[in-house]
């Protein structure tokens, strides 16, 4: 899975690629996303381009997340279709992220 | 007075007499009676062959008391007191010879009164009936064991589970064992074309020999079954009375020769043609309660039992039957359970049960049947075995669409899976399903299936799973269908909402997304999860 990301403002901003999240294709996210993860500790998903999400896509969005918290580092969610949200509300995960609308108001929410 | 008499022995002949009493199996005492308490007073000379102790050692103080097993002591000290009430008593405890280890004694005691009626001294009987309990002990075990065999044969080889998705037909089965297990039997055989084989057998007798006479029964109905389907034109199913006839042929003879006889209901439920055909022989009626009159019926036929006659050909009746109609067959246990008063539960008590709770489940109706039995004999173990099997005709809708397709256990096929549901819910004719339910059953399908291929098929990708989705007005049904490890959602641990878990979610997310989740074995011996959506109203 090829994952583009950007710094905005000292923040790195990952655009999920795909359509769906689901078990065949997490660990391949997991690894792609990991080098983000080590460099940055402020890091959004934008998930504007996610249809489909499965509890593997959940769980591999709580493994981010306890890989950036371990560091001192955060973690922001952005830009879900009703779908991926109600997925999220389904486990209770709407209570564990820090959920935005938009990549500007994701990004604006870290402390400078 | 027998105690002069003993004296009497002893002046006649003193060498006759020590020899009767060191050689009879029992012990002869004698006991003082006084305001504190019953002094021994004299022994006789068999004690040392019986319990070891010499004649002095038996007189001390205290002897007896400190002799009898601790947990036998309190309950004999106690009942001594009976003596002086009824003047004789017989009781039995465990009492430690000199060797040390304890022997079973029975103790016969009597009080004597002397001519003005007040006690005298108490002569007293001793005998060791160690080997006797031991025998009883050992009855009481092998009784214990035939319980638990037969309860085994009884849970493995008689009764079979009744199917939980026969189309068409609800069925539902029921036992009660007695203390002594019978040889009650059910078996179910599913037949392409919507025909159900139900088998209610009965064989004579009790204990284990009946229950392997029951299995030995059973399994030649399905031979005898197997046997005709291989020897007929491809496609056409025996008629129950071919197969009964035969496997009679193959039973009769060693029926006769063992002196027993089977009593079997032999129905076949035809969904299609909503007909029954029955072949009877010398089991209980069976009853038929119809929806439309609201009435219950007997279906008998007239032939003998099993092995009773050994030329028998059987011949079946036939019946018709509606949506919502019951078919009850069970043993004669029911109906010939007793009330406080001897009378019997009977046919007309247990038809009009049927009856009065014929709008229920079929699982439900045999709750409400056991209860009223219970409820009648007012206990729940019974001389003979309960057996009862319920069928209850369902209205059959034809589905307003179906779809199948299989695919591989690889994790990349989910998507195929969703999609396939996905459409299927949209373009169900007239009835498309709500987007919110089309996506819910579609999450639900995906976490099923993931479940099967990374825990059933242990993340092995070439396996098959076949995906099966049916539609009618009110809801749409998904199967999963595989071969894999069963599942069991009641082991799976409950989720983790913290966060600090990423797995653990699936199954209590299927829960939540759809109505209905059914874990189950399919006809064809597969796995099945069974998802069912209803059509959300208004």
């Amino acid at each position: 899975m090829d994952i583009t990301f950007g710094d905005v403002n000292g923040v790195a901003v990952v655009v999920l690629p795909g359509q769906d999240l689901d078990a065949a294709n997490t660990a391949d996210f997991k690894s792609a996303v990991a080098p983000v993860l080590k460099a940055h500790s402020k890091v959004v998903f934008d998930l504007s381009k996610l249809r489909f999400i499965d509890s593997s896509g959940l769980g591999a969005f709580l493994s981010c997340l306890r890989q950036l918290s371990k560091k001192g580092g955060e973690l922001k969610l952005c830009g879900m279709s009703t779908q991926v949200y109600q997925t999220f509300e389904l486990v209770r995960m709407n209570r564990i992220f820090d959920i935005y609308a938009t990549r500007n108001e994701a990004v604006a929410a870290f402390r400078p | 007075m027998l105690h002069s008499k003993v004296g009497d022995a002893f002046a006649v002949s003193p060498a006759r007499s020590h020899h009767i009493l060191t050689s009879i199996p029992t012990v002869i005492y004698v006991l003082g009676v006084t305001a504190r308490g019953f002094p021994s007073e004299w022994v006789s000379d068999s004690v040392k062959r019986i319990l070891g102790y010499e004649v002095e050692e038996a007189l001390a103080p205290n002897w007896w008391v400190e002799c009898l097993h601790p947990d036998d002591k309190e309950t004999a000290i106690k009942r001594t007191s009976v003596l002086m009430t009824a003047g004789h008593l017989v009781q039995e405890y465990r009492f430690r010879s000199k060797g040390g280890h304890y022997l079973w004694m029975q103790d016969e005691a009597s009080l004597l009164r002397d001519s003005d009626g007040r006690p005298k001294e108490i002569i007293g009987f001793w005998s060791n009936i160690t080997e006797l309990k031991q025998a009883e002990e050992q009855a009481a075990r092998a009784r214990d064991l035939e319980v638990e065999i037969g309860f085994k044969i009884q849970q493995t080889l008689l009764l079979d589970q009744p199917p939980r998705d026969f189309p068409g037909a609800r069925v539902a089965a029921l036992t009660i064992p007695s203390q002594r297990i019978s040889g009650d039997f059910y078996d179910f055989f599913r037949h392409a074309g919507q025909c159900l084989d139900v088998i209610v057998g009965d064989v004579m007798g009790k204990g284990i020999p009946a229950a392997l006479l029951g299995a030995a029964a059973k399994s030649t109905f399905l031979q005898a079954l197997s046997e005709i389907i291989s020897l007929s034109e491809r496609g056409t199913l025996p008629k129950p009375e071919e197969i009964v006839t035969l496997a009679h042929a193959k039973i009769s003879r060693q029926l006769v020769s063992l002196e027993s006889f089977v009593t079997v209901s032999y129905a076949r439920f035809d969904l299609e043609r909503r007909a029954v055909a029955l072949v009877d022989c010398g089991h209980m009626p069976v009853i038929h309660y119809r929806h439309r009159t609201g009435t219950c019926t007997t279906l008998q036929g007239s032939h003998v039992p099993l092995g009773v006659s050994e030329g028998e050909i059987y011949e079946q009746i036939k019946e018709s039957f509606e949506p919502e109609d019951v078919f009850v067959f069970y043993s004669d246990g029911i109906t010939e359970a007793q009330n406080g008063s001897g009378e019997f539960f009977g046919i007309s008590r247990l038809a009009e049960c049927v009856r009065l709770n014929s709008r229920l489940d079929a699982w439900q109706l045999i709750t409400k049947i056991r209860m009223a039995v219970v409820a009648f004999s007012d206990s729940e173990t019974f001389a003979d075995d309960l057996t009862c099997v319920v069928v209850k005709i369902e209205e059959r809708k034809l589905p307003l669409a179906r779809q199948e397709i299989e695919i591989s256990s690889d994790l990349r096929e989910l998507a195929r899976a969703r999609d396939l549901v996905h459409q299927f819910c949209s373009a169900i004719p007239g009835a498309a399903l709500p987007v919110e339910s089309a996506e819910e059953l579609d999450l639900a399908v995906n976490e099923a299936l993931s479940n099967i291929m990374r825990h059933a098929y242990r993340n092995r990708p070439d396996q098959k799973i076949e995906v099966g989705a049916e539609a009618f007005a009110d809801r749409v049904f998904v199967r999963l269908h595989h071969l894999g490890e069963p599942f069991d959602p009641a082991a799976a641990p409950p989720p983790d909402f913290s966060g600090s878990r990423d797995n653990g979610f699936g199954v209590y997310m299927i829960a939540k997304l759809v109505d209905e989740v059914r874990y189950l074995r399919d006809a064809r011996g597969r796995n099945c999860i069974c998802l069912v959506k209803k059509r959300k109203t208004l």
